[in-house]
């Protein structure tokens, strides 16, 4: 359990490390593409996680206890309307991606069964969870590179709200398709900790633009003082040598105007 | 029979004929934008009824089967309808296409085995899904939003074989049969019996070219016919 935390914590960390490592060395003009290949991969993986997961069972008759269906899965969803959608709806929907870009982590740590197949010998389905979450925050990553994001405190609203919906639906299978799910403290804790990465992820975004426009306000003061340190040096520099050549000019002139007087 | 398969036949019947007729006369002089408005409406009613019969199933099987899931050769037509009912993109011919002779042909498939089974809730939901489906497909001939054009059966016959190999592949690895592409499959089964899973996928698709050419080949030539009738008529009258 322990090792299993460990990990997706490495690969939450090490994903979006180097993808952004990968940016910074080739510099890409725009980041379209990359994102459109992430989505796409993470659409794949999701489809792959639930596909393998089904494989292990007999016909691939899946029982409702095991359909390894997640957070994760709406995110899919929302990712999809991020990266394919414009106007408005991509606005709100890279704003949901992003808020509640942590929620799958918190899950897959309080409830390891969203993830763990006892059938699974070779930890596919864990590995493939793993590297949706990596995903999902190395895509958040590039949302708000891309569109230099700063979210609205609505977008938190918005956000909860999505979580909800994620919950009823939660509740809704556990009562409906009668399966084993226990609704314990483990289960409130990892809902109300999910809850609150979302204004957890705003702050950070918040105190990230703050940051960056301090920097750059920073390097605008610093380029403006040195451009004008520089003038003034061009202009000690230049006057002295002006004024000499006008000196030599008006000697010149009065001497052109005695010889011509001769 | 009248109770089990008549009539929700003919009620499929009425309303695929007045969402055709409602939508084509109301929206004849709107521009193509306006006119995708009902296959929108259309596209998220199919998903939420997807989603309500997934639902539904798992709860009623306490299983979640391979032969149910929303990639089955039934749910995959209004999959394409995103693809150009809300944004154009390089695709959306190839997605009318596909939105149009595929779901005809699994609304005739569907309607010839209904008569075996009792109505039920699944039974009540499968009419008004297949009915939608093939709306939406005669909607997007009357209202002119898809032409058929003869070269255009090519790519529908590649998406369809496409989705036939995806299928198998898919079905192999599972062990279980997602699609009617199958040995289990209720039309083809004797295909699949008789030359084994892979020979039998060749050749289905095989039949699927020969189908798709035959269709445009034909809509085609009598387009063809009618374009010279029209021609020979306004030189007469300029003579």
């Amino acid at each position: 359990m322990i090792f299993d935390i460990l990990a997706l914590l490495l690969v939450c960390i090490f994903f979006p490390v180097i993808v952004y490592s990968g940016i910074k060395i080739y510099k890409p003009k725009s980041y379209k593409g990359l994102i459109i290949g992430l989505s796409i991969a993470f659409l794949c993986m999701e489809l792959l996680r639930f596909f393998y997961n089904a494989s292990l069972y007999d016909g691939g008759v899946t029982p409702a206890d095991d359909i390894k269906y997640s957070f994760i899965t709406i995110l899919v969803i929302v990712c999809m309307f991020a990266t394919f959608s414009s106007g408005k709806v991509r606005k709100l929907s890279r704003g949901l991606f992003c808020l509640t870009s942590l929620i799958p982590v918190v899950l897959a740590i309080t409830n390891s069964s969203i993830y763990t197949n006892v059938l699974d010998t070779y930890a596919v389905t864990k590995a493939l969870y793993f590297l949706e979450a990596g995903i999902v925050l190395t895509i958040a990553l590039l949302y708000v590179i891309q569109d230099k994001t700063e979210f609205s405190p609505w977008q938190i609203l918005w956000s909860i709200i999505l979580f909800v919906i994620f919950v009823g639906l939660d509740l809704l299978v556990i009562f409906f398709w009668r399966t084993e799910a226990i609704i314990d403290t483990t289960w409130y804790i990892g809902m109300a900790v999910s809850v609150v990465t979302i204004p957890l992820v705003y702050g950070v975004n918040v105190l990230v633009n703050k940051l960056i426009k301090k920097k750059s306000e920073q390097v605008v003061n610093g380029q403006a003082e040195k451009e004008l340190s520089a003038d003034a040096e061009r202009i000690e520099e230049d006057m002295p040598a002006n004024s000499n050549n006008n000196e030599e000019e008006i000697i010149k002139q009065e001497e052109n105007i005695e010889k011509e007087k001769k | 029979m009248f109770l089990n398969y008549i009539l929700p036949l003919i009620i499929s019947i009425i309303f695929i004929v007045l969402f055709v007729t409602i939508c084509t006369i109301k929206l004849k002089n709107a521009p193509e934008s306006k006119k995708l408005v009902p296959v929108q409406v259309v596209f998220w009613v199919l998903v939420a009824l997807e989603f309500a019969k997934i639902f539904y199933l798992i709860a009623q099987n306490g299983s979640y089967q391979p032969s149910r899931y929303p990639i089955v050769f039934c749910s995959l037509v209004f999959f394409a309808y995103p693809l150009f009912c809300f944004k154009k993109n390089r695709f959306s011919e190839v997605a009318k296409g596909f939105s149009v002779i595929p779901a005809m042909i699994i609304f005739v498939l569907f309607v010839a085995i209904q008569w075996q089974f009792n109505m039920s809730l699944i039974q009540g939901h499968s009419y008004l899904f297949h009915a939608a489906m093939l709306a939406v497909s005669i909607y997007l001939l009357t209202a002119k939003i898809y032409k058929f054009e003869f070269k255009k059966f090519y790519s529908l016959f590649l998406v369809l074989s496409g989705y036939i190999v995806f299928s198998t592949v898919l079905s192999l690895f599972i062990g279980g049969d997602i699609s009617y592409f199958g040995p289990n499959s209720s039309y083809l089964g004797i295909i699949y019996n008789n030359f084994g899973y892979a020979v039998g996928n060749l050749l289905v698709i095989m039949l699927f070219f020969v189908l798709c050419f035959a269709v445009y080949g034909i809509i085609g030539l009598c387009q063809r016919k009618k374009k010279k009738v029209v021609t020979n008529e306004s030189g007469e009258v300029k003579q």
